[in-house]
């Protein structure tokens, strides 16, 4: 139904993921096959446990594949140099950023890694960098700020922000809205969404916001519990299904899932992002 | 931009002032001691070689110049090691000892002062110049051995379980020198209490040369590497998200770190306190994150502490030196912890 195209900015083939311990594999999820396109912004969806953070690692290559490969623009993930995978992959990942002095600005120019040198110096091109994310996400005011007085949503936003001065073509994003507040969840998704729209980026984003995700996702990954991953836009997966069968357990009305989308998707990303 | 530029200008005030201070302790360690040189007196002696006395002249080159410079080498080395592991294991109570070098060392010496010597040479060894050269290759062995267990144990490991080995070994290593110690006698176990107080007055000049490019190597390691250490700052995850490989970087760092505070203790003893208080003191001071600044900042901020603790050491009035490991703590514990309340974002350094 949406065969994995090999040339996409990420695509996997048999993909198995899960944790190889002495021997015994732990495999999670195995015969993946899913793409990722440019300008295209994703929702990874699944129940807990499912393994949505296990397929986010491994696709940014902090894990190794079980099985199967992952390519990036056709050249395999695992063939491609750390410093050069850097350039093309930036994660935004769970768990809050703990830096000890580390003021806004200096996290984000850590984005600038990959591009610099020894000492990690910063020339024109990367202070710009620097300073377009810290405005595109709404943080320039937090820039000379330490970055643990900052609260969960600011936090969140220079997170991103760091990944953005990455200047990866691929943004992978896990639960980037789990300790937000709702206005914060809304802007933060909106924001990313529209990213990947106007940017060319490909963004893909764990999330359990089931709501949000199919508000404004272009397509969803819909990783269930049994280890299979089905990929379609969501009013695909509404209508055959997919979600309902996925979400049997956590109580979700099939029901309000279908009013969703007989309501027209409201315009949450209108150029500005609110403060 | 403007915060910027005065950031820049309080570390270039910071490190100035550092190097100026340094400068000043030096002097204050090359005049005072069992006999008193006024700086006059001192650049007599060091340049108009006709008209000064050999005795003191002797004193001065032989003995208080290379003290002081292992003092600063000793200090500098382990102020940049207390950096790399705090940061490498993300802990601010990491020191250079945390992988167990110094028992490691302090086992070598153990041996060497408690089995080898009583039944070898006897007193004389141990006391002799033989004597010290033993115990100074035994404790290089001993932490050189201690470093190697650990890091083949850590290759394959997450950077918690490696500060979970490195203190277990140091717990084993420790317990077999309680028990050499349980069996010795009350006159061995006196000069090994001595080795353990810690002194810079041990390493001459022919020390100093075996002492001075090892240390050289370690720092020279530490300092090529602001960038990954800046990495991982933010966890193992993000820093080989940014290109950082991380696990080679890891074993370098701590092979630096290890090799840095292993030398001083192999030469010197074990000298607590030092390694934990100069980055705490850099970071503070600073309110900054960057190695690039931090690397030299520990540094320079190491080799004054120990200046300073070597010179209170031998305090005027005293026929021999206090033990330096209780004058680093007594003098520095009410710096570091008067300096940390003054902070506001006291409890933010690593949480």
């Amino acid at each position: 139904m949406n065969p994995s195209d090999p040339n996409a900015p990420l695509a996997t083939a048999g993909l198995s993921i899960g944790y190889d311990e002495k021997g015994t594999a732990g495999t999670i999820a195995c015969g993946l096959d899913v793409s990722l396109q440019s300008g295209q912004f994703v929702c990874l969806l699944g129940p807990n446990g499912a393994g949505k953070t296990t397929l986010l690692r491994t696709l940014s290559g902090a894990l190794p594949p079980l099985a199967g490969d992952i390519r990036l623009r056709g050249t395999q993930l695992s063939a491609i140099p750390p410093r050069e995978r850097a350039h093309q992959i930036s994660v935004v990942l769970a768990d809050r950023i703990s830096a000890g002095m580390m003021d806004a600005r200096s996290l984000v120019a850590l984005g600038r890694h990959p591009y610099s040198g020894w000492l990690g110096r910063l020339n024109a091109k990367d202070r710009e960098s620097i300073a377009w994310a810290l405005e595109i996400v709404g943080a320039s005011k937090l820039a000379e700020r330490p970055v643990a007085e900052l609260s969960d949503g600011e936090q969140q936003k220079v997170a991103i922000a760091r990944a953005l001065a990455q200047e990866a073509s691929i943004l992978l994003l896990d639960e980037p809205t789990a300790h937000l507040d709702l206005p914060n969840r809304i802007e933060t998704m909106a924001l990313l969404r529209q990213l990947s729209h106007e940017k060319n980026l490909s963004i893909l984003l764990s999330t359990h916001d089931l709501e949000l995700a199919l508000r404004q996702a272009d397509q969803l990954w819909l990783l269930a519990a049994n280890g299979t991953l089905r990929q379609g836009t969501p009013e695909q997966l509404a209508r055959d299904g997919a979600l309902a069968r996925a979400f049997a357990h956590e109580a979700l009305s099939w029901e309000s899932l279908r009013r969703y989308f007989n309501q027209p998707a409201p315009e949450a990303q209108s150029g500005q992002v609110p403060e | 931009m403007t915060v910027d530029v005065s950031s820049q200008k309080r570390t270039f005030t910071h490190l100035l002032f550092l190097l100026l201070a340094i400068l000043l302790g030096t002097l204050a360690s090359a005049c005072l001691g069992a006999v008193n040189f006024s700086p006059a007196q001192l650049f007599s002696i060091l340049f108009d070689k006709e008209a000064a006395d050999p005795v003191l002249r002797s004193i001065l080159l032989n003995f208080r110049l290379p003290r002081i410079l292992t003092a600063m080498l000793a200090g500098a080395a382990l102020g940049v090691a207390g950096l790399i592991m705090q940061t490498v294991f993300r802990n601010p109570l990491a020191d250079p000892f945390i992988l167990g070098v110094n028992s490691g060392a302090s086992l070598g010496v153990a041996l060497v002062v408690l089995i080898a010597a009583p039944i070898g040479g006897g007193l004389a060894v141990t006391l002799g110049g033989g004597g010290q050269i033993a115990t100074v290759t035994a404790a290089s062995l001993g932490a050189g051995a201690t470093l190697f267990l650990v890091l083949a144990l850590s290759r394959r490991v997450d950077v918690l379980s490696v500060l979970i080995i490195g203190l277990m070994i140091s717990y084993a290593i420790g317990a077999m020198v309680s028990l050499l110690m349980f069996f010795s006698m009350a006159e061995h176990l006196q000069s090994f209490i001595n080795w353990s107080f810690g002194d810079y007055s041990g390493v001459s000049w022919g020390r100093l040369s075996i002492l001075a490019p090892a240390l050289g190597i370690g720092l020279l390691t530490a300092l090529l590497m602001p960038k990954p250490l800046d990495a991982l700052l933010l966890g193992d995850h993000y820093a080989a998200s940014m290109g950082t490989e991380v696990k080679r970087v890891r074993i370098c760092l701590l092979a630096a770190a290890s090799l840095l505070a292993g030398a001083v203790t192999a030469f010197c003893g074990p000298i607590g306190f030092l390694g934990i208080a100069a980055p705490h003191l850099a970071r503070t001071r600073l309110r900054t994150s960057r190695h690039a600044i931090l690397l030299p900042a520990s540094l320079l901020t190491g080799a004054l502490l120990s200046l300073l603790a070597d010179l209170a050491a031998r305090a005027p009035g005293l026929d021999s030196s206090l033990p330096l490991n209780a004058v680093t703590a007594l003098i520095g514990a009410p710096v570091i912890i008067a300096v940390l309340m003054r902070q506001r974002n006291r409890r933010r350094l690593f949480e």
